[in-house]
């Protein structure tokens, strides 16, 4: 079956691959099924690993080590369905290797200040751009577990439950680790003036704009999906230590 | 330090969030196209690579197995095998239930292989990664040890030690008779010890001989490798030692190591009785030559040795024979190596013949020779060290007129930086004495002591350096005075000239005095023995043998001391 939609392949036409059939295609290494994987997954990968590093990464790169990696751990994915979680959960991992591999390279001065290259970043005006790099850079500086999670579930806007897989964490802990995540970077935001003030007019721009029973719906959503988020809260310890150095303790590879 | 955390700072920091994602999401360009990679070759290029690496981190780890293995090895003690019919406890191996002569075998783990003898007995004491010490307590073993870098064997027997390189050797060893015999077939050991003194190497093609009893070592050829002297015919008398040189054999049929006719093992006991070897090897390849006991000074011990011994002109071996023994010491001085070639035979003068030998030169070869003994001085402190002119050097002025100018010199020293020097002057010219010696024949130095001294049981030993033609030939004689009488140990044997030698005597209570053959005249014709108990002078004689009757040089005379 998938090879009578691989042959459409080959012929030019454009055909959608449900992922089972793709997968079971890349399971018999079959050089067209990578070039099929390739046309369905590379948007999703190239945008999530640009997400994550910002504009000017080095996407082509990264997206073909992600794919590198998915077509050899394949035989891995236990549920055919799931084919684009295993690939988000690769490509966060992928970028969490680069992010660790940046640093060490930037550890040992291999960029002439010691720091990162400033990535160019297109924006509307001077300002988000401004606030867009500022945003990076703090980014840089918590660990790759926290921007992981971190990127995953705000930028890719994925539920806990994803997150969780993508991670190879259990939902409470994965719910744990985004909140802390979150609330370390906060803590960096908040030292930067310029981007917090961004953030709050932005959000509060957010919040007007938004209908009053789309914003409730809204806090539903929230709440659906995070559980309830303060009662959790309130029996969580954060440990400032871990938030100063900027890297989580527990964090997971 | 950790804190709750709280609802409004969470909220806040959701917020700050999604605003942070509306921005990166608002800044989002759309992707361009991008090729599409070539898979296939990627994959077959990094399946390369991770082969390589496999690889790579296989032989890396192998590596690691070998250094490991190999340090292990290293540092692991050796180990051993006993093969045959023995008695093994606590490292003892004892092959007293040996029968026959099947020899019991130790094989060690780093190829090392021991043969022990019917009744032999063999401790282990210790082992390491470089080597084993171990005892042979009693009997006859054949020691075969590996070369290798930083091997370390020592084998004890009795008061003796035998370091070992790497090499084969055989070692009998009699508890009863508390004597040793060593013959060295390949390698090189040295061998220590009590009686032995300093370190005496051995080389290949060797036996040693050391008996701890008299203090006696004898070094000879090894014309029987296998052979023990227990195992040789009851009716061949054991060679003895007399004298060792630094250089080289002087060629089977002129050793003096095979018995000599006529010396009848009593004699040789007694020959034995107080002898002292004290070899001092600096490192210089040598050998030895080796003279029977009964081959005096004179040449008069044996009638058998007149072939090599040219100056026959005693004629009393069985008086010769029972003196107690004397040994030698030489050492080569590194600036006459020439010398070390065998020198050549000297010519047989027939008895009565004095003719005039040409007139012989010293030796260019001169060289400065200063702390040949090396380690020797820290552990023998001599009374008298001529650093500077001692008080009391004489020379006689009678009988012994060979030596004369008795001066301090810097160029030849056995411990310190100089001696003392007299120059010789050998020639047969005048008439004889009433001793039978021409004037010029013998030359003597004697040293006047500071305080009466009592040399019974104390060894004397002399250090000295003749300085002459090669072929010049000489003999050695230390002599005490007491209360007028002289007596001297035996006359050595034939010496030749551009070494180093050493002389010693142990005195007993009652010493045979005026020896006929001895350089002194005191108390002869009388003889008899004579105490040392009040002993003022001591001295050192030289007496021209060689075939060379007329010929000069140089005599240095260094460390003088008794203990």
């Amino acid at each position: 079956m998938a090879e009578s939609k691989l042959s459409i392949l080959d012929k030019g036409r454009r055909t959608a691959l449900d992922e089972a059939e793709l997968v079971a295609a890349l399971r018999s290494r079959d050089e067209r099924a990578y070039t099929a994987a390739w046309i369905e997954l590379s948007p999703m990968v190239r945008r999530l690993v640009t997400r994550f590093f910002g504009v000017g990464a080095d996407t082509p790169d990264l997206s073909q080590e992600v794919f590198m990696r998915l077509f050899r751990r394949i035989d891995e994915l236990r549920n055919p369905n799931a084919l684009r979680g295993f690939v988000v959960s690769i490509c966060l991992g992928v970028a969490r290797n680069e992010l660790r591999r940046a640093r060490v390279r930037r550890w040992v001065r291999l960029t002439a200040s010691g720091d990162l290259p400033d990535a160019p970043v297109a924006g509307p005006d001077l300002e988000a751009r401004e606030a867009l790099r500022r945003l990076y850079a703090i980014l840089d500086q918590v660990s790759a577990q926290d921007r992981s999670l971190f990127v995953a579930r705000y930028f890719e806007k994925m539920e806990i439950a994803e997150v969780a897989v993508a991670h190879g964490l259990s939902y409470g802990t994965a719910k744990r680790h985004v909140t802390r995540a979150t609330v370390r970077i906060n803590r960096r935001i908040e030292r930067e003036p310029l981007l917090a003030r961004y953030l709050d007019l932005a959000a509060s721009q957010r919040a007007s704009a938004r209908p009053d029973h789309q914003a409730r719906r809204q806090g539903v959503d929230d709440d659906a999906g995070d559980g309830e988020v303060g009662d959790a809260i309130d029996v969580l310890d954060l440990d400032l230590r871990s938030d100063s150095s900027g890297h989580d303790s527990k964090e997971k590879t | 330090m950790r804190e709750p955390l709280m609802i409004e700072e969470v909220t806040r920091a959701e917020n700050h969030a999604r605003a942070a994602a509306e921005l990166v999401l608002g800044s989002e360009l759309l992707p361009g196209p991008v090729p599409l990679p070539d898979f296939g070759a990627l994959l077959a290029r990094r399946s390369w690579w991770r082969r390589a690496r496999v690889l790579g981190v296989i032989g890396a780890m192998g590596v690691f197995a070998f250094l490991t293995v190999s340090r292990l090895r290293e540092t692991s003690p050796i180990s051993y095998v006993v093969d045959g019919t023995v008695a093994i406890s606590d490292g003892v191996i004892d092959a007293s239930a040996t029968t026959g002569g099947a020899l019991a075998s130790i094989h060690f783990s780093e190829g090392t292989e021991v043969g022990l003898a019917p009744g032999a007995r063999l401790r282990v004491v210790g082992s390491s990664a470089h080597g084993a010490s171990l005892a042979l307590d009693r009997g006859r073993a054949r020691f075969a040890v590996t070369h290798r870098p930083g091997a370390h064997w020592s084998v004890a027997t009795g008061p003796f030690t035998i370091e070992v390189i790497g090499t084969k050797f055989t070692l009998d060893w009699s508890p009863q008779k508390e004597r040793l015999v060593v013959d060295l077939t390949d390698g090189s050991i040295e061998v220590r010890g009590a009686s032995v003194g300093g370190p005496v190497a051995m080389h290949p093609g060797e036996r040693l001989i050391a008996t701890a009893a008299d203090r006696r070592v004898t070094l000879s050829p090894l014309v029987e490798p296998s052979a023990s002297p227990d195992i040789q015919p009851t009716s061949v008398v054991r060679p003895s030692v007399r004298a060792v040189e630094r250089g080289r054999y002087t060629g089977a049929s002129a050793m003096s190591g095979r018995p000599a006719p006529g010396h009848s093992s009593s004699s040789s006991r007694r020959s034995s009785r107080r002898g002292d070897l004290a070899m001092a090897a600096p490192g210089r390849d040598w050998a030895a030559r080796v003279q029977p006991a009964s081959a005096s000074a004179s040449a008069s011990a044996s009638p058998t040795t007149t072939s090599s011994s040219p100056a026959p002109t005693s004629s009393s071996p069985v008086v010769a024979s029972a003196r107690p023994a004397l040994a030698l010491e030489a050492a080569v001085p590194a600036a006459s190596a020439s010398v070390l070639a065998p020198p050549p035979p000297p010519a047989v003068a027939p008895a009565g013949d004095s003719r005039p030998s040409p007139p012989a030169r010293p030796p260019a070869s001169g060289g400065v020779t200063l702390g040949v003994g090396g380690s020797a001085c820290e552990r023998d402190a001599a009374q008298y060290r001529f650093e500077k002119m001692e008080a009391g050097i004489s020379l006689p002025d009678f009988y012994t007129l060979a030596f004369s100018s008795p001066r301090p010199d810097r160029s030849h020293s056995w411990c310190g930086q100089s001696s003392l020097r007299v120059d010789a002057d050998f020639n047969d010219a005048g008439r004889r004495n009433f001793f039978g010696r021409f004037a010029k024949e013998t030359g003597q130095v004697v040293i006047k002591l500071h305080r009466s001294t009592d040399f019974t049981g104390k060894t004397v030993t002399v250090h000295f350096f003749v300085d002459g033609p090669p072929d010049a030939r000489f003999n050695a004689e230390l002599v005490v005075v007491n209360r007028g009488r002289w007596v001297s140990g035996p006359p050595s044997g034939q010496l030749s000239t551009g070494r180093w030698l050493t002389i010693s005597h142990t005195f007993d209570a009652e010493n045979e005095a005026g020896v006929p053959g001895s350089s002194n005249p005191g108390p002869f014709p009388v003889g008899g023995t004579s105490p040392v108990s009040s002993c003022d002078r001591l001295g050192l004689a030289i007496h021209s043998t060689g075939g060379r009757r007329v010929w000069a040089g140089a005599v240095y005379v260094d460390d003088v001391g008794w203990k």
